[in-house]
């Protein structure tokens, strides 16, 4: 199972990155939108993992993205900061399927991920 | 008070230092003087794996001093979109640590970035919210090694 991680910040990338990693996944991180991005167009990803706010092209810029293909139906979770809420509600609207606030346990992460993952 | 008394005080006073106060090494919790708590490391500690905690640490060590001075120069600079951009992202990795003081601070200058009006006595208290945990995350980086080198 393939994941894709689009976080610029690198203390949760690298979190993240090792949760997923220690459950068995196939990790492939981009630190910016534009780099989340091209990997989209690139690959076949089983479920998209993306933060808010990054440089180049933000959060909702990619589930945009993603829910136009209509070849890419994966499930997508947004990582959201304290006092997002109305991004979040945006997130939904274009298509996302979950969210997270920072800070999360990676435990919570794991849980979530494989409950999507596996539908 | 007498000096026996005295010097009874001052040993008690070192025993319950901010240091053993939340344990022996290696615990989650670390308080400050007033037992307000400065971090947690409970999240990180979930993952269960040293190397991967003492990368954490030395990139907290390293990244929030910086992005502290970053903002700070931001907020000198009058430039309140980075105020607030920087401000937002060392409010979600420091979360990680769970350090309420330095996350509520901020929260607040985030929300001042947005509202272009930022306090620099909030961004001081952040330094010095940092500057309150920095010595017990250094112990912990220290005891961390020392821990993997006698484990190789």
């Amino acid at each position: 199972m393939k994941i894709l991680v689009a976080e610029d910040e690198a203390i949760m990338l690298k979190t993240i990155d090792l949760r997923l990693r220690k459950d068995g996944y196939d990790v492939i991180l981009a630190e910016d939108g534009l780099m989340a991005l091209e990997k989209i167009r690139e690959l076949d990803f089983d479920l998209i993992i993306t933060d808010i706010m990054m440089p180049y092209a933000s959060g909702l810029e990619i589930i945009n993205a993603v829910r136009k293909e209509q070849s890419k139906k994966m499930p997508i979770i947004i990582l959201s900061a304290m006092g997002q809420e109305d991004v979040v509600l945006e997130a939904f609207q274009l298509g996302a399927d979950d969210y997270i606030t920072k800070p999360f346990s990676p435990n919570e992460l794991s849980v979530r991920v494989k409950r999507l993952i596996t539908k | 008070m007498s000096n026996l008394k005295q010097g009874f005080f001052q040993i008690l006073q070192k025993i319950s230092s901010p240091f053993r106060k939340s344990g022996p090494t290696g615990s989650t919790l670390k308080t400050g003087p007033d037992g307000e708590a400065l971090y947690d490391l409970s999240l990180l500690r979930e993952l269960e794996d040293d190397q991967y905690l003492l990368n954490m640490l030395n990139m907290f060590l390293q990244n929030i001093p910086a992005q502290l001075e970053n903002i700070r120069i931001a907020a000198v600079d009058k430039n309140f979109e980075k105020v607030y951009q920087l401000s937002h992202k060392l409010k979600g990795s420091a979360g990680m640590l769970q350090s309420r003081p330095l996350m509520d601070l901020l929260v607040q200058i985030e929300r001042q970035g947005k509202e272009r009006q930022v306090s620099m006595n909030d961004i001081h208290q952040a330094v010095l919210a940092y500057a309150r945990m920095e010595g017990s995350l250094k112990m912990e980086k220290i005891v961390l090694e020392r821990k993997m080198a006698r484990s190789v």
